[in-house]
């Protein structure tokens, strides 16, 4: 995979996919925090 | 070690897997390298497919059965859905201007159909948002689920009524001419990104359940008479002093 485009287009997939699994974990731990608090 | 761990694990491996495969894949002779874009841009729009048919089911069983965990499902499907159709929409902007000398044409169906379809599951969410009522938000969003879904098929097949700059079907097709390590290749992404939108499912399902327990405790302090935290006097100690 030396091509410029092709690097591009799996660093933007996999980076929106860890960032929105991040997003959401985060999301969950705040909403469970203040279910219980 | 809980659910979305492991399905954050298991997501991690297949991915792993799909990309040894999709590295090892042999290449088109006319595009070269880019055909590697195939592996992240034709999971992304099938997994996209895949969300808003889930909602369309939940939808119906929302309206038919009435329990909001079918609800739950719906909505979270949607966000997923968006998301991957915005993957499908950028990867294919990177891979057509390498490949077709231009981002975005106007006049492709496939282009237009799949980005009306992500403005109007777009929509659905900003729907949900507008409706405090929780019985009343799934009743209408599932309608717009059941409606909105016509898009899916339309978007998929919109190949086949305007030949643009897409190719036509071509996986699906009885006599596909995909070669064998190709069609492995793009399967075990299809697997691995299942793997991530059941990763994604049951985040949000989680997060959708939760903020439900939340808008219950609210609506139980709402419906809390004023002063009613407020403890009567103790008279009979005021009388013996």
């Amino acid at each position: 995979m030396s091509n410029g485009w092709v690097v591009f287009a799996y660093v933007i997939v996999y980076g929106f996919m860890i960032g929105y699994a991040g997003f959401l974990t985060m999301r969950l731990r705040s909403v469970r925090r203040r279910v219980e608090g | 070690m809980n659910r979305h761990r492991i399905l954050g694990l298991s997501a991690l491996v297949v991915i792993a897997i799909g990309l040894y495969f999709g590295s090892q894949a042999p290449l088109d002779g006319l595009q070269g390298e880019y055909t590697r874009i195939m592996y992240v841009h034709v999971p992304s729009a099938w997994l996209a497919y895949l969300s808003f048919l889930v909602t369309l089911v939940a939808s119906i069983l929302w309206l038919t059965k009435r329990r909001l965990v079918f609800d739950r499902v719906a909505e979270s499907s949607v966000s997923i859905g968006v998301f991957f159709t915005a993957l499908a929409l950028m990867t294919g902007m990177i891979w057509g201007y390498p490949v077709w000398g231009t981002f975005w044409d106007w006049g492709d169906a496939r282009m237009m159909t799949t980005a009306l379809m992500f403005f109007v599951y777009v929509g659905y969410l900003a729907l949900r948002r507008s409706i405090p009522d929780p019985a009343m938000r799934a009743t209408r969003s599932a309608v717009l689920g059941i409606v909105a879904f016509f898009l899916v098929p339309l978007s998929y097949m919109s190949v086949l009524i305007v030949r643009t700059l897409h190719q036509g079907i071509t996986v699906a097709r009885p006599d596909s001419p995909i070669d064998g390590e190709i069609l492995l290749a793009l399967l075990s992404n299809v697997g691995a990104f299942t793997v991530v939108y059941l990763t994604f499912m049951s985040l949000k399902t989680a997060i959708a359940r939760g903020e439900e327990e939340l808008e219950e405790q609210s609506a139980a302090v709402d419906a809390t008479p004023a002063g009613a935290a407020i403890t009567a006097p103790n008279l009979e100690k005021v009388r013996d002093v």
